[in-house]
Parts: structure tokens; sequence; C-alpha cells
């Protein structure tokens, strides 16, 4: 035995005594000082609860990594729309029924399912559907779908915190609304970035690296959540 | 816009052969296993299986995030009821003090106890004006920087109660005078504490010893 593996049982041996520890620490939820904010509202707070959605959104790199995915071969305005809205109809769906019907799940687990949401999104873009797949799943449903996860996600984590059941409803709803305002401007910062990318002959070079990328920090997302699960929870 | 869209149901479109797309997500997936376990891991959960953490500094960075959400966890089950004694006996002799601070118009300031854990601390202060508080506490040994918040409150001008420290360390208020006027707090507090340590911004700490 050397001195390194003593060691390193007796940090595992930390982090197994420490497995009470506050999983909102680790996921990628409300950060502290909102969390505590969260906590002390007592009835209806729509400005703050719509920033901290939008907030969440703008700062949720796993959210923007599936939409970059989605949208990777999405030319058009029209299916740009169509897709968009069927994740804002998934996630929103969740996130109010999950809040307000109290339906929570263990939050790594919901993280990883959104982590394979980016790999398999990856994994399409660069055709490995069609190649390794006899059917075709239609992607549309698959983005609905995927987007019932990420509101899921979102619903647990708000439930982590005991909010006030005074205007709860109203506080949801902003919160949602806060998520859309924040999908948008992060769309419409990716979009710009993509259809000036689109211009240049380097597109369609670098398109599969790219989404070789995106597939990496999936798995990441996967493997980071699944640690959490398995080390703390 | 490009005129030429790429459709997802067309596969006459494909340029990618299989072994390519699967060599990527086979180099996808080391990478990413890779970065988990190299720094990730010693970084977040303080897990450290190949060392590289202790090398690179990252392991630190681990253990101190998990001692803190450790004592995180202790502060919040330290409240539970049963937990404490209906008398817990002490060698020392009860103390009392009522001291009063002068704040400066828009000065804060914090005054702290020294409690063991499970000590119990009395108390009741009050402001001549409307002031702003925060009670918390700093465990001993907690990394540099480290507080653990118990009750905040705006523009109040008294409170009174008791305080269990759920753990070792030094417990007390900050009070933030926000008005353009000096003001006072007085507090009385009665308790088995052995030390008090008074701190102001850009001033030296005032230690108090209690016998």
């Amino acid at each position: 035995m050397t001195q390194r593996s003593t060691r390193r049982s007796m940090i595992v041996a930390l982090v197994l005594s420490t497995g009470a520890a506050d999983a909102t620490l680790v996921a990628h939820g409300v950060s502290g000082k909102d969390a505590v904010f969260l906590q002390g509202i007592d009835g209806a707070a729509v400005g703050p609860f719509m920033y901290l959605g939008a907030k969440h959104m703008v700062t949720g790199y796993d959210h923007l990594l599936f939409l970059c995915g989605v949208i990777f071969f999405l030319y058009r305005a029209k299916d740009v729309l169509v897709y968009v809205s069927l994740f804002t109809l998934g996630h929103s769906a969740t996130l109010l029924l999950g809040v307000l019907g109290g339906i929570k799940a263990n939050p790594y687990l919901i993280d990883a399912v959104i982590g394979f949401s980016v790999v398999y999104k990856a994994f399409e873009n660069m055709e490995g559907l069609h190649r390794f797949l006899p059917y075709q799943p239609d992607s549309r449903l698959v983005v609905l779908v995927f987007g019932l996860f990420h509101g899921f996600g979102l619903a647990t984590k708000l439930q982590e915190f005991q909010l006030s059941p005074k205007g709860l409803v109203v506080n949801i709803l902003s919160f949602n609304l806060g998520v859309e305002i924040g999908q948008a401007l992060a769309l419409g910062a990716i979009l710009i970035v993509f259809s000036y990318w689109r211009t240049r002959p380097g597109f369609v070079r670098h398109a599969f690296a790219t989404n070789g990328f995106v597939m990496a920090c999936g798995f990441l997302l996967i493997g980071y959540q699944l640690s959490g699960y398995v080390l703390l929870s | 816009m490009l005129s030429n869209p790429r459709v997802y149901t067309l596969p006459d479109t494909l340029t990618n052969a299989r072994h390519r797309i699967a060599l990527a997500s086979g180099i996808a997936l080391l990478v990413a296993g890779l970065v988990l376990v190299f720094f990730v891991l010693p970084a977040e959960f303080a897990v450290d299986p190949f060392g590289v953490g202790a090398r690179t500094g990252l392991l630190d960075l681990g253990v101190t995030g998990q001692h803190v959400a450790a004592l995180d966890a202790a502060a919040s089950q330290g409240g539970a009821a049963g937990e404490t004694p209906i008398i817990a006996p002490d060698e020392k002799t009860v103390r009392h003090e009522s001291v009063t601070f002068s704040l400066r118009p828009r000065e804060g300031m914090e005054y702290k106890y020294r409690l063991a854990k499970g000590q119990v601390l009395l108390f009741t202060w009050t402001a001549s004006v409307p002031v702003n508080y925060e009670a918390h506490a700093e465990p001993d040994g907690a990394p540099r920087g480290y507080a653990q918040t118990y009750e905040k409150g705006t523009a109040r001008q008294s409170a009174s109660g008791t305080l269990t420290a759920p753990f070792s360390g030094i417990h007390g208020w900050f009070w933030e005078n926000t008005t353009d006027q000096p003001a006072t707090v007085t507090l009385e507090a009665s308790g088995f504490y052995t030390l008090s340590h008074e701190f102001r911004a850009e001033e030296a700490v005032k230690t108090k010893t209690f016998r």
C-alpha cells in the first residue's frame, strides 16, 4: 500500500461521511444567495421569479448545449420556430405540473438524462441515427420528449427549496415566463453566431467535429451527474 | 441562409461513414471520461483515482467543497428538536454581560461569542435606529471566509431569543447602521462563553476574555 492509496481511501471515507451533503451545492441549480431569497418569499413576486427563470436559462450550459444541437442544421426560421416551440411546450408542461403537483425525482438522475439529450442530439447531427438505426425516430417528437425532462429537472430543483404555497402558481408561471425570455435571448445570440458561421466555408467542414465536441460535453455532463448520484445521494 | 437545407429525413444527403461516426463518438466518450476522472471528480467530489487532482491542486478544491457541504448539512440538522439534552451540565459558571456599541453613519460591525457545540446563548439586543442584521457563525476549522448564516433581517430595532450552537466556533451578529446618523446597539447575553470578538472594518479585532 502506497501513501497515495491510503490518502485516497481517507478521501473516499470523507466523501462517504458527508453523504448527506446538500444536493443544491453540486447540481447545477439556483445559486446560494438566490436560494436564500426564494425561501424567504411569502406571496407573489413576479419580477424576481421571472428574473431567476431567465438567469437559469441563460447560465444553464446543459439547456444551451441542447439548444445548439437542436438548431444546428435548422436553416429555416420556420423550422427553428417549430422545434423551439416543441421544446418550450415540453419543459413548460413538466415545470408547471412538477412543482404544482409536488412531483420530483433525483436531481442527479434527471440531469444525467439532460446530458444524454445533448449526446443524442449531437449523434443525430453526426448522422449517427441514419447510419446505425433501422428506422428514424421523428426528431420533433424527440425534442418534445427531451423538453419534458428539461422541465422536470427544473421542477425538481425548484422543489428543493421550501417555497411558500402563497402565490405559488403566480410565482411558477412567472419563473416559466422568465425561462422563455431567457431562452429567447440565448437563442437569439446562438442564431446570430450560427447564421454568420453558416456563411463561412468552414461550417460544413467543422460541423462534424463541432458535434463531436458537443457530444463529449454531453458525456461529461452524464459522468458528472452520475458521479454525484453515486457519491452524494 | 443557405439555399440547400439538410433535411433529417432524406438519407441520400448523408456524407459521414459509419466508422467515422463510431470513431468520433468513441473519442468523445474517451475525452469526456478522461476530463471526468482527471479534473471533475477531484475538484467536485474530492475523488482522485489517478492522483492528478493532488498534483494540480484541484483536490484541495474538492476537499474544501465537501467540507463546506458537510458543515451546511450539520447546521441544517443542528436545530432539530430532541438532540439537545434537557439539562446540559457545564463546568464553568454562567456569564452575563450588557455591552453597548456605537455605530457611525453607514457603519457595520460584528460581535461574536466563542461557543462549544450544543451550548446555548440567551440574548436580547436593541438598537437606537432600525438596523440591518444577520446572525451567523464561523465553525472551528472551517475554510477561510466560510460563515453559516442563521437569520437575517432588515430595519429591525430589537431581537431576543436563544441560540444553540450547531458546532463549535464563534457565533454572533453583524449589525449595519443604514442611516446617516450615529446609532448604538446594546446587547445583553448570557451563556457559558469564554471569549468574544468585535470586528470592524479596518480595525484590529478586539477580543474579550470572560473568567
